[in-house]
Formats: structure tokens, sequence, C-alpha cells
């Protein structure tokens, strides 16, 4: 049983305001090696539960925008780890081969009042919406698991998270490791107590695999896009597929989801082949 | 039992000089910002240890220092949760009439408290509060913000100038003093680790007091006073539900002490906290 689990660091306990990677100085050295810890000791959390639980391989998507935010001294040695920079997909080797997928340190979508720095992807995102179905980050990644027949079945992070993940991937597993007060205020559990809740919330989550519904949409996808700030322009030619409804607002439609995808991210190389790897000795 | 901690810094033992967070970033202030949040964190420990054994079933410790994040996450007891970070939406957020008793970690004496370490209301320019006429300190405004609620203020740990101030004000409270304020930035201290012992021991002790410590209540309406030391206020144009008596002195009318502090800083009276609301059925 493969899980691939996704990590932010927003929702993790014990963390209220996001990471600065501008400012070098001492004190936000310090903060940001404790938030690396602090990620990395509920990321451990989550792969003993999972482990306990059932899955037996597990492959982790150090996510959040540094690309290397998990601090790889502490790792747990089991799981394999995606990280890094310009990398050629949002979510490489999420697709069939995996039979759950799961996040940690997860926060609440762009627009989440109360929640916890939340966000979708950048501050310049107001809203996205895909066929009517508001998303965030893990409500990307639910779906792009649903294009691959895969459920998503556990989330540890903010409570707000939580519900907005419990409604639209019904039965998964959630742990609320922190209840956001404000943007930048939070009730949270002390990080030994919240990597206790997402053990053993993780090692549950393989109930789930059968009760969730991979998350799936029908074609075509239109991918509704809102920006915070005018950046559109009404006038100019786009490509196809992609409609500027003004200058906050464009619509992108796609036959299904990796469609819609490569219009909204062109960037990324999807020639890629994300292949079967395990380390070892090689004769 | 829940109790409901609030802390602050300039109580703690070992600490006589401020929060150097507006000093500059550099490795000294760095260094020394983390060796006080240690500080801070193993009395909040201390505190808890004792609570839990004096009874206690849930602690709750609201970071009130003003950064936000004093608290070193990393060292506390699993057992508590933890409010903190800025930009909050009310005061004390998550205190109400399910606690049992309030306390405070780390406490400095208000405000023109003559050998008071470090004491201080709030800001550096305020000379004090009053509260329907009783003068108090940040403590004893949340132990009057509790006794709204019906909750006592039942346990100080910090300076014995705040220890003695507190008591005054809330008469049975018990009082953990770690250390004692010969100036603004002097002070006779016990070691952490046996401040850490006498707040663990206190704390414990503290559990007894509930049902006989009163709740400091301030009565309805709530008249608050804040008066500053420069001429601040433009008696011209008061802020809104603020009325101006003259260019140091601002007063704040309310039928509650909670109304009159989400008047002072804006805070949104209709807020509810999530875990207050039902989550919708999937």
């Amino acid at each position: 049983m493969r899980m691939y689990i996704m990590t932010d660091l927003e929702g993790v306990a014990g963390i209220t305001q996001g990471e600065n990677r501008d400012d070098t100085g001492h004190w936000n050295a310090m903060r940001r090696q404790r938030m690396s810890r602090l990620l990395t000791g509920e990321v451990n959390a989550a792969t003993e539960g999972l482990l306990a639980g059932g899955f037996d391989e597990i492959i982790i998507n150090d996510g959040h925008g540094a690309g290397s935010t998990l601090d790889y001294e502490m790792l747990d040695p089991r799981p394999l780890y995606y990280h890094g920079l310009e990398r050629p997909f949002w979510l490489p080797w999420l697709d069939e081969r995996c039979d759950a997928t799961g996040a940690v340190g997860a926060h609440s979508r762009a627009g989440t009042e109360g929640g916890c720095i939340s966000h979708t992807m950048s501050g310049a995102i107001r809203r996205w919406t895909i066929n009517g179905l508001e998303i965030g980050e893990c409500g990307l990644q639910a779906l792009i698991a649903g294009y691959y027949g895969v459920p998503f079945v556990f989330a540890a992070g903010d409570e707000w998270l939580c519900r907005e993940m419990q409604q639209l991937c019904p039965g998964c597993v959630t742990v609320a490791v922190k209840f956001g007060t404000s943007r930048h205020s939070a009730m949270t559990y002390a990080p030994e107590r919240a990597r206790e809740l997402i053990r053993e919330g993780a090692e549950r989550a393989i109930e789930a695999v059968d009760r969730v519904e991979p998350l799936t949409l029908e074609s075509p996808v239109i991918w509704r896009d809102e920006r915070v700030d005018p950046c559109w322009d009404e006038e100019a030619d786009t490509a196809d597929g992609v409609r500027i409804l003004n200058a906050h607002v464009r619509e992108i439609e796609g036959e299904d989801l990796l469609d819609a995808i490569r219009k909204v991210y062109p960037n990324y190389d999807y020639e890629f082949q994300a292949e079967e790897w395990s380390p070892g000795l090689r004769t | 039992m829940k109790v409901y901690i609030v802390t602050d810094l300039e109580g703690v033992a070992g600490i006589t000089q401020w929060d150097p967070r507006h000093q500059g970033d550099t490795p000294t202030t760095a260094l020394v910002r983390q060796k006080f949040s240690r500080l801070l964190t193993e009395e909040v420990n201390a505190a808890a240890r004792g609570l839990f054994a004096g009874g206690a079933t849930e602690v709750v410790v609201n970071d009130g220092h003003g950064a936000g994040e004093t608290i070193d996450v990393e060292l506390l007891d699993p057992r508590i949760r933890l409010f903190h970070g800025v930009e909050r939406p009310s005061y004390c957020t998550g205190l109400d009439e399910t606690f049992d008793a309030i306390g405070s970690v780390g406490t400095h004496a208000k405000a023109g408290t003559k050998h008071g370490n470090l004491a201080h209301t709030m800001g550096p320019g305020v000379r004090g509060y009053w509260i329907n006429g009783v003068s108090v300190g940040e403590t004893g405004l949340q132990a009057f913000l509790a006794g709204e609620f019906g909750v006592p203020y039942i346990f100080c740990a910090g300076d014995e100038w705040a220890v003695r101030e507190m008591q005054q004000l809330c008469p049975g409270c018990v009082g953990a003093a770690v250390k004692l304020g010969t100036s603004k930035l002097s002070a006779l201290t016990a070691a952490p680790e046996r401040a850490r012992a006498i707040i663990e021991e206190a704390a414990r002790e503290a559990m007894q007091a509930i049902g006989r410590v009163k709740p400091l209540e301030p009565g309805s309406p709530v008249v608050f006073r804040e008066e500053h030391h420069e001429p601040i206020f433009d008696v011209e144009s008061p802020r809104e539900g603020c009325q101006i008596l003259d260019s140091h002195t601002m007063q704040i009318e309310g039928e509650t002490l909670r109304d009159v502090l989400n008047i002072k800083y804006g805070y949104d009276p209709e807020w509810t906290p999530v875990w207050k609301q039902p989550r919708e059925e999937v």
C-alpha cells in the first residue's frame, strides 16, 4: 500500500507566521530552523502512524515553497522524500501507483477568514474554483489524486483546513493540531501532543481508503482563477482554452484536469516520467 | 478543572532587561531572546505541572508578551494548549465562563511601582489604568475580565511587587515570588531552577484557592480610564467610543469590561472561535 504525503509549513502546530525567506538575520535563521524541526516532527509522526496502520510504502513531497523545508537530519529513514526547486511537476509520483494521498502541515485556502495563514499557492490568488468546486492547495492535490483514481484520506493541520477537506472528501481522516483564531494567531496543541494526535490519526487513515471516493471531475474542466490584484490584460491574445473575463479573473478550460493544469502551469515538463525507483545497491 | 494562564516576560526569574526584539537583529539579541524564551517556557511548564498535580484537567496558556510568540513551543509541556500569535481577534482569547480559575506567570508590577523590576502597564507611555476607580496593571485588568465571567484569579508567579499587587486586589490568591525588584532594571532573583520549584509548588497550592478566592467583579457599567505621561490624546477628535478627559487621559464606558476592551482594541464583538462553531454536516 503506497501513500503519497504532501507537506506544507503553515498548518504546523506552533507556527503562526509564514516563513520569511528574504530576511537573512540571525533571529529569522533561528526561527526557520525551528519551523523545520516542528514540521519534521509532525511528518515523522505521520510516518509512524501510517506504517503502523498498514501502509508499507510512503513518498513524502516536501511541498513548502522553499523546496527543502524538512530537516533532513531528523527524518524517519523509511519513506522516500521528494524535494528541491525547479521541479518538473508539482506532485510527481502522485499517480495510479498510489493507494492514497494526504497532507501534513496543511493550511486553509485563500479567503478563509480566521484560518491561520490561509492562502492558495501565493498571496496573489484570491479564489480558485474548478467546475464550481472551491479549492485550495489540498483540494487541488485531492483532484490530481482523484484524476488517477486515488482518494485523499488524511490531513493534519489547522481546524479550518480540516473542515475544508471534510467537505471536499467526506470520510477522510483529519487531525486538527491548531485552531486558527485570526490570520496570525491560533490556539494550538503543544508540538509533542500534536505529534501524538497525528500519529493516532495517521494510523486510522488506511481505513478511509475504501470509504473515501476519489475526487473526480466531469469533462470539460473549467478552472476559474481569481487574482487579488488586476493582472490579466483583457486585450491580449490568450492561449487556446484560456479566457480573460476581466483584469482579476480568467477561466481555463481543459478536456480534463491534466489538460487544464497544462494551461495554468505551462512551464512544467509534461514529458517527465516519474519512474519506479528505490535506493539500493546496484550490482 | 480548567485553568487559564496569561504569561508575560518581565516577571520571569533571571530577566532584568527589556525584550531586545526592537534593538536590531544581531547575534546577541537573537541569543538573548532565545534564552528569555527558554526561561519563560520552563516557568510555564512548572506552573502547568503544579496545576495538574493540584487537580487541573485542562491548562490553556495565553502567550501574552507583546511579541505574540515568546514561549518556545518546542519545550512546551504536551498537556498545555497554547494561544499565541499576533493580530489577535480578542483580548484574552478563549477566556470564558467555562474556566474555573485564571493565573499568571512572568508577572511584572504595574506602571509606577517604585521598585518593581521592569514595572509597566502595556506600553512605556502609560501612567496607569483604572477600572471603576480601582488602579490596575495588565494582570489586574485580566483578573477583572475573568471576574466578569465569574472566574477567580488564584495564582501569580513573578516579581514580589506584582505578587503583592495581585494579593491586594484578589485576597487569597497564591503568589510565587521568584525575584525582588530593586529598581526598574535590577532585582534580587532566585536561580531559575529554584524559581521553577517555587512556581510548581505554588501552582499546586493555588488549585486549593478555587472556591476561596472571590472572582474580581468589575460590576456594570464599567468605566475604564487610561492616563499617559505624555499629552498624546487629541481632545478635538476622540476615537469612537472614547472620551478624552484631557490630553493625558482617555476614558471608555461600557456595559461590560469585555465591551470596553473590544472598543479599546477595535475587536469585533461578534467574533466566535472556530471551536465553538459547529462543523457543517457533510
